[in-house]
């Protein structure tokens, strides 16, 4: 049997159970992967990879880097070295060796030089390398980062816990105040600290289970639990001494979501300048952990979906529950109180003294981005609003009296495109084609009137919808992909997610001059900006 | 340089069968996607990739079959105990489409790969070689190797 010309029947009976198999169907097979996508997504990386060709020295001048590259990297490996001999886990570090000499070297290699490069220098690099990494085999362990922020301030972080003694919470046992934990990120000085954690896993893991908490990170599980995630902020450095007072933004989460999870677009805020207080809407957000050690689940059927509707022929599930948005929008006030309360204390936080409150915008992402516009409706503190792709029956927010807002207003949306229903969901609909059509179009003209009815003129940003999902405003889908391409996709949409937040309150609250929202400056994702102009309230 | 509409010729002609291999050597249809998407994108994104139409199925199939290998090396990185889950217990089921399947499982990820693509893509040993990164001379010996374990799986769910 163990001759080294297997039996004809192996072969054979092999074959027959691989064609048998090869023909079995997959089972659950969802539809392949678009293939208009693929082709877009690609072309999008071959002009990035165009650009960055064009942007790279060609001559001399990488020679000379690379040489210093590999001068620093050789520095880095030798004090890490140092530093992995002496850690708590010293595979961590041996990591980042490996990881930063692979880069170098890739990097090194990728360039167009690399004919140029004399053989015997890369030899020698090679060789410097080789033994300092052997020893550390394949024990890296995964860290993705969160994309660096992009502005001049160090990040500082605070996290409050504050009570709304005004309001009874209901599903409290014992129907006590509202309570609400918030985070507030904050420009900071250079200097050094450890990270602040990303996110409390343990805590979830506890509060709910293990599987719960895989099933909402997916792919991002290990990383985010391992606590490989850490954002760039530190807890409770003092406030950028160059700052005198920073305008403020109130941010406000997406339905059964987590303030947690959008830290990529918070702490890039803060570097730019912005105290940035991010709410958990507790009882709403996928969990919310008090300090003393109480946790509060999301209750997902705390509002009943509304009974009617305004628009004929809309199913009433579409339309938001107005009590809810009120309900949100009073936690976005109070957390303005509260912030107006710590300005004026004497002592006790970064913020004494140094908030400018007559520059405060808000903004939140799907459910939060509506309860961010009536926030706007009911409170005139607040100077601009920005909604993050939150449509309730294509409406921004709820229309009062057919009135918008006072303040300056954006909607950032993706451009998904009119598809008419299919025959099945037309009868399902119980509608003919004309009248789905109708309501489309009423539909449409619906988000326009609400975005022509602001005191201070109002944007609409479209998104490209093929290449972004309504989760690219949070950090997952970032920190989920596990490929090259897709992670790079998901990082430069966070950054544009990012780019188009700050145009709108660099130019509404700081009052800056802001190219892109005047419509002349592409950027990456965005297929268009429209301006709306300010309307007069109408007379009650 | 491939245009847009012979690329969506070279998709209907490739991805199914691309995605069948992915998803058999992987155990599911969930994953296999990804690593469908980045295969096409892969080929798509590699710069004036001279562009030879009978070549570039072998060249999908090669690129898939390292992002395949990537994605069990990672798995076993992240898996905190180091075990990976790749390997099923054998388990009896009534639906002859899953025992296939997990009957597939039960060999390792290289055999899995040799065999798909032997069998039903009718990869010659010099495309087997090419597409799994080995040298022509050992295929022929690990081919026959994976070919005998799986023959006595078979026989021993047979029996």
């Amino acid at each position: 049997m163990m001759s080294h010309h297997e039996p004809q029947s192996d072969a054979d009976s092999v074959d027959a159970y691989m064609q048998q198999f090869a023909r079995a169907s997959l089972g659950d097979a969802k539809p392949l992967p678009d293939p208009t996508v693929i082709w877009w997504k690609a072309q999008r990386l071959r002009r990035v990879d165009a650009e960055r060709r064009l942007a790279s020295p060609v001559d001399i001048g990488e020679l000379v880097l690379f040489g210093l590259g590999s001068v620093g990297t050789l520095l880095l490996l030798a004090m890490l070295w140092r530093t992995a001999a002496s850690s708590r886990d010293p595979w961590i570090s041996v990591g980042s060796v490996v990881a930063i000499t692979v880069l170098v070297l890739a990097s090194g290699l990728a360039s167009s030089s690399w004919s140029r490069l004399p053989r015997t220098f890369v030899a020698l690099f090679v060789a410097c390398i080789v033994p300092a990494v052997a020893p550390a085999g394949q024990a890296t362990s995964v860290v993705r980062q969160l994309p660096p922020p992009t502005g001049p301030f160090q990040i500082g972080r605070v996290t409050a816990h504050w009570s709304d003694t005004s309001r009874a919470e209901p599903l409290a046992v014992d129907r006590g105040p509202r309570e609400l934990m918030v985070d507030i990120w904050y420009p900071a000085d250079m200097g050094g600290g450890i990270p602040a954690g990303y996110f409390d896993s343990s805590a979830f893991e506890e509060a709910q289970s293990a599987d719960r908490l895989r099933g909402l990170l997916r792919s991002a599980y290990e990383s985010i639990r391992g606590g490989h995630v850490r954002t760039h902020a530190v807890e409770g450095v003092p406030l950028a001494r160059s700052v005198r007072r920073a305008p403020v933004l109130i941010f406000s989460h997406g339905g059964g979501e987590a303030r947690e999870t959008y830290s990529a677009q918070l702490e890039d805020l803060a570097s730019h300048g912005y105290v940035v207080a991010a709410i958990s809407h507790t009882y709403e957000a996928v969990l919310t952990v008090f300090p003393d050690g109480r946790r509060v689940p999301l209750t997902p059927k705390r509002w009943p979906r509304p009974a009617t509707t305004a628009i004929e022929g809309l199913p009433p599930s579409q339309e938001a529950n107005p009590d809810r948005l009120r309900w949100w929008a009073n936690d976005i006030r109070f957390v303005l109180d509260q912030l107006t309360k710590v300005d004026g204390q004497s002592s006790g936080s970064p913020f004494v003294g140094r908030l400018d409150l007559s520059r405060v915008g808000v903004f939140g992402h799907s459910a939060g981005g509506q309860a961010a516009a009536h926030a706007c409706q009911i409170e005139p503190r607040l100077r601009a609003c920005l909604n993050q792709d939150g449509l309730s029956a294509f409406a921004p927010y709820y229309p009062n009296d057919g009135w918008g807002m006072d303040q300056a207003f954006m909607l950032i949306v993706r451009n998904t495109p009119r598809e008419l229903p299919t025959k099945e969901e037309l009868a399902s609909l119980g509608m003919t084609l004309t009248q789905a059509k109708d309501l489309l179009s009423r539909l449409d003209a619906r988000q326009d009137a609400t975005l022509r009815n602001t005191g201070r003129g109002a944007y609409r940003v479209l998104l490209e919808a093929a290449a972004t999902t309504h989760a690219d405003f949070t950090d997952l889908p970032f920190l989920q992909s596990t490929l090259p391409a897709e992670t790079e996709i998901r990082a430069r949409i966070i950054g544009t997610v990012r780019s188009v937040t700050r145009a709108f309150f660099d130019k509404t609250l700081k009052r800056l001059e802001v190219p892109f929202l005047d419509g002349h400056v592409a950027t990456a994702f965005v297929e268009g900006v429209q301006k709306f102009e300010p309307a007069n309230r109408p007379k009650r | 340089v491939i245009d847009e509409d012979a690329f969506h010729a070279l998709y209907r002609d490739t991805a199914a069968p691309l995605r069948a291999y992915v998803a058999r050597v992987l155990g599911g249809v969930g994953q296999a996607d990804d690593i469908v998407q980045e295969t096409y994108l892969r080929a798509l994104r590699a710069p004036c990739s001279g562009y030879d139409p009978t070549q570039v199925r072998a060249y999908l199939f090669r690129i898939a079959s390292n992002l395949i290998a990537d994605h069990f090396r990672r798995q076993k990185r992240e898996s905190p105990l180091g075990e990976v889950p790749e390997r099923a217990a054998p388990a009896r089921d009534d639906s002859a489409r899953i025992d296939m399947a997990r009957v597939f499982r039960l060999l390792r990820v290289r055999d899995r790969q040799l065999l798909w693509l032997a069998h039903v893509e009718g990869a010659n040993y010099h495309e087997l070689a090419e597409a799994l990164g080995l040298r022509e001379g050992s295929v022929r010996v690990l081919l026959s190797r994976a070919r005998r374990k799986l023959a006595a799986l078979i026989e021993a769910r047979e029996r």
